[in-house]
């Protein structure tokens, strides 16, 4: 913990010292062969799921979906074991039934690497302790930072934890349309202007939600501190502009305990990817994990996998609370909604537009109550939230009425 | 040298009792005066004396009314056995040899010797070049050499000339001014001629007939540019007499001629333009010597040890250079009388005060502003010198615009030094030197950092008699850091570590006989260290305060070395030094000793050109603990203990000395080998900050390191400077069986500062005794890194596979930096000399990366970057106002 936050302030010291800049590199590098990666960790009363993969190519910019299948288990050292067969690489083992007060490990049979077997250490269960609670903070002078904080405390004598954070939001397009457009079908032998209807029952495109993982790796260290507690503990970050906080923003923080080992195993991991190139940031190293393959003991298996019961914690952070977030200033002029004729329709249609709302003249009256063929138009974007990624799937336990 | 004025009216009336003359210069007017007034006048002329005189007066009056006005011009009039001697700016003191007067010898020749006798009836030591000096007692001589000691001074300011090459000029006896300006030589006794040259002093050759151990002091002067004939310097002298190798001296001239970022000069940064000196990037005053690592260098400020000599996070050098006399790098040979760390010493002194009249300069530069004073408290017995900078560097961070997150943030530092000097009498010296930095910064309102550096030491010369000195030193070193984290107020903490040492070292020098001078003495340090603390900061916050055990420790050493002059051309130095650690804080239970030898060798074929070996061994028991490239300032430094082993080093070198083209030009080629054993790497995710079990996290790895170095040095003229490359390699190599991981297979692999070629450029051009131009080229190979070679998804985000340790490198180095000084007129009577220098670092605007880093921007891109410090032109301006 302690190291991390320095050496963050030296990137920081590097960048602004006066005229120094950080700017585009691309080095040659030769590609390092393939390692197996084995992500995730035994949670004990809890389904525990697993990702096993392979290391890329620093250039390969496919995305990463492992091609592995198999089976994989979760031992017991008093003989039990759970298991599951998995698919792209996945595998969620039932661990519920599962104790602490034993050892356990992983272990997972690839066909796609000749059958080979890859196994984790034994490793104790450690005891997560119990979240308080998860609050915000909002840096009071430059406002342009919002740290979720966790505070937690621990009965048991554990002295290190990780943290994980699995995110849900809802944010809305930057206009809210009340109609939509619908083109006229190709089978006509002249293409229509189209029609633009109203949306009914509460059906928009402003309300989407959106699931992530942050991948800031948080640690935390109790035997710096005097008491078993982590006391407004700063987990992560998220910047003004973040859409995330946009409008409804939740966070589900789980709490693990595990060994010095994964401790310094994550912690190195951590600081090769966020604490790199400042005037005196650590050279990289790579630490070793716990994972090994049985046919080749040589063989280099990426990986920590730890046990260890969760504790976990929900909360939400609604724009209209906190007024943090802002939008970001985009370059050049800004769409505003344009009065677009009929025979247009179809023709800013293929540009990439969509009718938002009817034109209103300038006392403020509907332009053509009976006609409604005066509509502003606006670029899909400003109007359609799933192109910004998320998707019209709200979640069944979101606390409001949104559709 | 004939002063001719132009064309001078001489109108010199006699009538009767009344005397007058009109627009007469010096010359003239002391000229008339001798013929009509008095004859017995001794006059030197001052060629920077322009001015012309005009005096009436009756007969009577004539003589004091001229005086008058000459004293109004700065000159003195001492009347000494009837006589009147006249001189500019000098008052007759009985130190004053005629050393001085050389350039008007030829004119005032029969002045001289009047003057020369009026000196030496002060005292047996003046000295003209045109004259030869009897030393001892005049009489029959009883034996085949005698000692030749005495003090050699700057006749402007009095102050001593440190490192003035004295020597036999028919023989090859040689032998440099101390710290404090003595020297001794043992002469053959007879007619013979002694040598003095130092940097940027006229060389002077006396004539001597040597009957018996004596005395000559000498008083040399400053170069006047346009020189015309061979000319040689301490540094050649030096080069072709002494055995040692590897030893690089740097004036503080030259110093402050090197373009310097910010032009803010730097004795460290032009210590880094030596060969053989390699640093990991622009901001890094951690240096590497012959592939070793930053912390295996002693760095002496007045015989206290510098522990961090970085300010603003390492663009600036603790050293100040207004104050500072030399700077001198042991590289390769090191004296027995320095131990303790396994590559180098850098010895940095400053100068004593002027112990004539109290001088003094300020300067402004971009990031400090600086001011120098000294004088003498007592004149010609006790002086001092003061110098202090501060910086008004926060309106860097002021810049930033408040949005940026960065507006709390400032960076600041400020030192002191303070030396004194007592001349006790002729043969005993004190000198007492305190340094002060402090140096704070932080980037957020919640991060701050600070350092101090605190030294002090007493030392005692003492020359017992005329073949037998002692130098006895006392110090106190203390280095000590603090960062405090406040972010969140729970967990809020303050990080600090202390350094301390108490240290004290004997050092006699005992010329035997001619052939040999013995070195000996003692040393011992006791170390005193509270490697780290970790306290809660503020009323709130949980942190559980943790103190990492005090470590003590004294280190003790007892030395002998002995030069040997077996012939002209031969001869040899041979030091053992026995080092023992001692722990004393009753927890760690080992101790650690062992001789280290240093032998070096020189032959001569002729006066200039010799060759040279050297076999050294090394020992060090303190070791920095930091796993950056640079050196941090929250680094700490451990002890040896119980599973520390002290690391062990030797090194074998060999070298090629040339000088040529009359005496100006240096060439030397030096080749060397090295090994170092127990050097500590850190195994992979080692925790270096308060960490009780330090050693298990730590692994012994070997070093191994060679090169090549080829030197091309001119040291006076219009052009000077000099031009080097270097090859080499320094290799790194897990040795330790028991790590549970194997850095790259066992293999050998690159040290973080291993760049094998490095080519360096340091000129200075002097188009007339005002303006020079300055050019500073640097060019290596780019250091060593270890780069990602691979990817993959794990916890939510992107993450790196490396590559083996420092397997690939960042791009080359290259360097231009440009100056032009621009000096004051050189009219003494002004009250105050403006001088400033017009600069551009890195003139081509060259992005040099300091390293290269990846980010995973939490998703499936990955981008490379590159951090270079000073991506562009940095176009600067510096005054120094002296007065």
């Amino acid at each position: 913990m302690i190291m991390k936050r320095l050496g963050i302030s030296f990137v920081l010291a590097a960048a602004l010292t006066c005229v120094s800049c950080i700017y585009d590199f691309d080095p040659q590098v030769e590609d390092a062969s393939q390692f197996v990666v084995v992500e995730g960790d035994i949670l004990i009363g809890d389904y525990s799921y697993f990702r096993v993969s392979e290391s890329r190519n620093l250039k390969d910019l496919n995305v990463f979906i492992s091609r592995f299948t198999g089976t994989a288990s979760v031992e017991c050292d008093d003989g039990t074991s759970a298991s599951a067969r998995g698919s792209l690489g996945e595998f969620l083992i039932d661990t519920r039934n599962m104790k602490p007060g034993k050892k356990y490990r992983f272990s997972v049979t690839i066909p796609e690497m000749d059958g080979k077997i890859y196994y984790s250490d034994w490793v104790e269960v450690h005891q997560a302790g119990v979240i308080d609670s998860v609050t915000y903070t909002i840096d009071p002078q430059t406002k342009s930072e919002m740290w979720i904080n966790v505070t937690s405390h621990n009965d048991n004598d554990e002295k290190y934890y990780r943290w994980m954070s699995s995110e849900n939001w809802e944010y809305c397009a930057d206009y809210y349309a009340t109609f939509y457009y619908v083109p006229d079908q190709a089978s006509k032998r002249d293409y229509g202007p189209g029609k633009v209807l109203e949306y009914e029952n509460g059906e928009n495109t402003n309300w989407c939600w959106k699931v992530g993982t942050v991948s800031d790796v948080m640690l935390g260290d109790l035997s710096e501190l005097s008491q078993t507690k982590f006391v407004n503990h700063k987990l992560y970050s998220i910047d003004k502009h973040d859409r995330r906080v946009s409008y409804l923003y939740s966070p589900q923080i789980s709490q693990v305990a595990i060994s010095e080992e994964a401790y310094r195993y994550w912690s190195s991991m951590s600081k090769n990817s966020d604490d790199v190139g400042g005037l005196f940031s650590p050279q990289p190293s790579e630490c070793r994990g716990n994972i090994h393959c049985a046919q080749d003991s040589t063989e280099l298996v990426l990986g920590y996998v730890g046990a260890s019961t969760v504790s976990r914690c929900r909360i939400f952070i609604a724009q209209a609370d906190t007024r943090f977030y802002e939008k970001k200033k985009e370059s050049g002029t800004q769409p505003e909604p344009t009065l677009v004729q009929k025979s247009e329709w179809r023709a800013y249609y293929l540009e990439g537009w969509l009718p938002f709302q009817p034109h209103f003249d300038e006392e403020g009256g509907m332009a053509d109550p009976v006609a409604m063929e005066q509509f502003d138009w606006l670029p899909a974007r400003c109007l359609d939230c799933t192109l910004l990624g998320g998707t019209k799937d709200k979640p069944s336990w979101w606390p409001n009425e949104h559709r | 040298m004939v002063a001719v004025l132009g064309a001078v009216q001489l109108r010199a009336q006699n009538d009767g009792s009344q005397l007058y003359v009109s627009k007469l210069d010096a010359q003239q007017l002391v000229d008339f005066i001798k013929k009509e007034v008095n004859p017995g006048i001794f006059f030197v002329k001052d060629t920077s004396d322009k001015r012309v005189y005009t005096v009436r007066a009756s007969r009577e009056d004539f003589l004091s009314e001229a005086f008058k006005e000459l004293k109004a011009n700065s000159y003195s009039v001492t009347e000494y056995d009837g006589k009147y001697f006249i001189l500019r700016n000098l008052g007759f003191s009985t130190e004053l040899p005629a050393g001085y007067f050389l350039a008007d010898q030829q004119e005032n020749a029969g002045i001289s010797q009047e003057m020369a006798r009026y000196l030496e009836s002060e005292k047996n030591i003046a000295t003209f070049q045109n004259k030869i000096y009897e030393i001892g007692e005049k009489g029959p001589v009883s034996k085949a050499k005698a000692m030749i000691r005495g003090h050699v001074r700057d006749v402007l300011s009095g102050e001593p000339l440190v490192g003035v090459a004295v020597y036999d000029n028919n023989g090859s006896a040689y032998a440099q001014t101390d710290a404090d300006g003595y020297y001794k030589i043992m002469m053959p006794t007879g007619f013979g001629e002694l040598g003095f040259s130092g940097y940027s002093l006229e060389d002077m050759k006396l004539h001597v007939e040597v009957y018996d151990d004596g005395n000559l002091d000498v008083m040399m002067k400053e170069k006047v540019f346009s020189l015309t004939g061979a000319v040689i310097t301490s540094e050649s002298k030096a080069q072709h007499r002494v055995t040692q190798m590897g030893i690089e001296k740097v004036r503080v001239n030259a110093i402050k001629n090197v373009p310097a970022v910010f032009g803010e000069s730097d004795a460290l940064k032009v210590v880094m333009t030596l060969p053989g000196v390699k640093s990991v990037g622009e901001a890094a005053t951690g240096f590497n010597v012959r592939g070793g690592s930053v912390d295996q260098n002693l760095i002496l400020f007045n015989d206290g040890t510098i522990y961090n000599p970085s300010h603003m996070f390492g663009i600036l050098s603790s050293f100040n250079t207004d104050v500072l006399s030399d700077v001198q790098l042991y590289k390769s040979s090191i004296p027995a009388e320095y131990g303790g760390r396994i590559s180098s010493v850098l010895e940095v002194k400053t100068r004593d005060g002027n112990s004539r009249k109290v001088k003094g300069s300020v300067g402004l530069g971009l990031l400090t502003s600086r001011l120098e004073l000294e004088g003498p408290i007592v004149k010609d017995r006790t002086t001092f010198i003061l110098g202090a900078r501060t910086t008004y560097s926060n309106w860097i961070l002021k810049l930033l615009p408040a949005s940026s997150g960065f507006s709390g943030g400032s960076s600041s530092f400020q030192d002191v030094n303070l030396g004194l000097s007592h001349k006790v009498n002729d043969r005993n010296t004190l000198h007492a030197y305190g340094y002060f930095s402090r140096d704070k910064f932080s980037f957020s309102k919640d991060t701050t950092y600070r350092y101090n550096n605190i030294n002090g030491s007493l030392k005692w010369n003492s020359n017992f008699s005329d073949n037998h000195s002692m130098t006895a030193t006392v110090g106190f070193d203390q280095y000590n850091y603090k960062a405090g984290d406040t972010f969140n107020p729970a967990e809020a903490y303050q990080l600090s570590s202390r350094i301390r040492q108490y240290s004290g070292k004997l050092v006699f020098k005992s010329m035997l006989s001619e052939n040999h001078t013995l070195t000996y003495g003692a040393s011992g340090i006791w170390y005193d260290l509270n490697p780290g603390s970790y306290e809660p900061f503020g009323d709130s916050s949980l942190v559980k305060a943790r103190y990492l055990d005090r470590q003590t420790a004294a280190e003790l050493a007892a030395y002998v070395s002995d030069t040997w002059r077996i012939t002209d051309k031969l001869s040899f130095d041979a030091g053992i030094r026995y080092s023992q650690f001692v722990p004393t804080d009753g927890k760690q239970k080992k101790s650690y000793g062992g001789p280290e030898f240093r032998l070096s060798g020189k032959y001569s074929f002729t006066d200039n050109f010799s060759w040279k070996a050297g076999f050294n061994t090394m020992r060090q028991y303190i070791h920095m603990i930091s796993n950056s490239v640079n050196i941090s300032p929250t680094d700490t430094w451990t002890l040896s203990s119980d599973k520390i082993r002290p690391q062990t080093g030797w090194q074998a070198a060999m070298g090629l000395y040339w000088t040529f083209l009359d005496n100006t030009v240096d060439l030397s080629l030096e080749g060397y080998y090295k090994k170092v054993d127990h050097y500590i790497d850190y195994k992979s995710g080692a925790v270096l900050v308060m960490n009780e079990n330090l050693a298990d996290d730590l692994f012994e790895t070997q070093n191994r390191a060679y090169g090549v170095e080829l030197m091309i040095k001119k040291n006076i003229g219009k052009l000077n400077g000099w031009i080097s490359y270097t090859y080499s390699r320094s290799m790194l190599r897990q040795s330790d069986p028991n790590a549970k991981e194997v850095i790259n297979n066992g293999q050998w692999y690159s040290a973080p500062y291993d760049k094998p070629h490095d080519i360096k450029v340091v000129g200075n051009y002097k188009f007339t005794h005002r303006y020079s131009l300055s050019v500073n080229f640097d060019y290596s190979t780019g250091r060593p890194v270890t780069l990602p070679v691979g990817k993959y998804q794990y916890a939510g985000g992107t993450r790196l596979v490396y590559s083996d340790r420092n397997s690939y490198r960042i791009p080359d180095y290259m360097r231009l930096d440009l100056a032009i000084i621009i000096e004051p007129g050189h009219y003494l009577k002004q009250l105050t000399h403006l001088s400033f220098t017009i600069g551009c670092y890195n003139v081509t605007g060259r992005k040099n990366p300091y390293s290269v880093f990846f980010t995973t921007n939490g998703g499936a891109a990955i981008s490379g970057h590159m951090l270079s410090v000073f991506a562009t032109q940095i176009p600067y301006v510096n005054f120094n106002l002296k007065f």
